[in-house]
């Protein structure tokens, strides 16, 4: 909002300084914003700075729905009875990855043998290891799903229910 | 009602509109200055979760793992070479296994727990927006607390008028004054 706009609302008599802040819509401007001006000239007893403080609060809550309340909705709806709604991608992703180490190890063990001109007996070893691994690769997985689950819990929503409760 | 004329109560103090005004410039000025940093850093929680987020961190942490491991094997091999070993021996066989067991291992856990560590950064992301969202929700239910109080400080003021036109009521109540300010007291303490 230009200064330009407040002097020329300044030099008009207050009849005309209400319809020219009627022309230009009371309240919220197109883009989220608000007309700082929109109330001036008009009669102190029709309460301009609270109908002015009111279009801030719209506004501020306009843009708290459009922005964050849909982060806050996913937030909660990813948390699960026993973690997260992550965690079956989280899971699939140790899988593959320990799987995925186990075969290319594996294929560098025998390339590595082949170069020595002998066999790679070290595939049954290694195939246990692979197990043992991805075994403890999983539950470390559901460990940390669960305690990111906690911290969901006692920290951002928690916080939020509290703000909630203080402001009502 | 006694006493008649303008029934629009008392005149707001001036100095509340240009309160108003200065929040609302202030209001105009954060979104023009910051909205677009709430915007990407909304966008950024979001796309956390995108699979070449995962596959980039995923990707790094395997290789890192890999030239930890790979160093091991080079000295192994050297020593190996240097000591006159049999490479088909089972000495130097059950070494390498047991080395590239461990090399699988560092690549495969340290690959998942890279995973792991996106999804809670994004995860940590959602929170740190989700804060950012409660701050501007709390700076609006103070608004809507102003705004409540300023209605009852309005009925408040109304109420002294009233009492105060009032002879009917004066005669009552003794002291109008008295009442409208216990009245206004009470409303304030609420």
């Amino acid at each position: 909002m230009s200064n330009f706009y407040l002097e020329m609302m300044n030099g008009l008599n207050p009849e005309s300084q209400e319809a020219m802040g009627q022309f230009f819509q009371r309240g919220n401007y197109p883009g989220g914003r608000i007309n700082p001006y929109a109330y001036l000239g008009m009669d102190r007893k029709d309460n301009p700075g609270d109908k002015l403080y009111a279009d801030i609060i719209r506004a501020q809550t306009a843009d708290y729905m459009r922005k964050f309340a849909p982060v806050e909705d996913a937030l909660a709806a990813s948390i699960t009875p026993t973690g997260t709604t992550s965690l079956e991608g989280d899971l699939t992703r140790t899988r593959e990855a320990v799987m995925g180490a186990g075969l290319n190890i594996q294929g560098q063990q025998g390339r590595s043998m082949e170069r020595f001109g002998v066999a790679d007996n070290s595939g049954y070893s290694n195939q246990n290891a692979n197990i043992s691994a991805l075994v403890g690769g999983l539950n470390d997985t559901r460990l940390r799903d669960s305690d990111r689950r906690d911290a969901l819990l006692t920290g951002t929503t928690t916080a939020l229910g509290q703000k909630a409760r203080a402001g009502s | 009602m006694c006493g008649g004329g303008d029934n629009k109560g008392p005149a707001e103090a001036e100095s509340r509109l240009a309160l108003a005004q200065q929040s609302a410039i202030y209001y105009n000025r954060f979104q023009d200055v910051f909205g677009k940093f709430e915007d990407m850093a909304i966008s950024d929680a979001t796309s956390q979760f995108d699979t070449q987020n995962y596959e980039s961190a995923m990707g790094s942490a395997s290789n890192a793992a890999q030239g930890v491991y790979e160093q091991g094997q080079i000295d192994m091999n050297r020593a190996a070479y240097n000591r006159g070993f049999d490479p088909s021996s089972g000495a130097v066989q059950n070494e390498s296994a047991a080395l590239m067991a461990a090399k699988s291992r560092g690549m495969g856990l340290g690959a998942s727990s890279a995973g792991i560590a996106n999804t809670d950064r994004g995860f940590q992301m959602m929170g740190n927006v989700v804060n950012m969202g409660q701050g501007l929700a709390n700076e609006s239910m103070q608004g809507q607390i102003d705004v409540a109080q300023t209605g009852v400080d309005r009925v408040s003021r109304q109420a002294q008028q009233d009492f105060m036109r009032s002879s009917s009521l004066q005669n009552v109540a003794g002291t109008a004054t008295g009442v409208a300010a216990g009245y206004g007291l009470q409303q304030r303490t609420v």
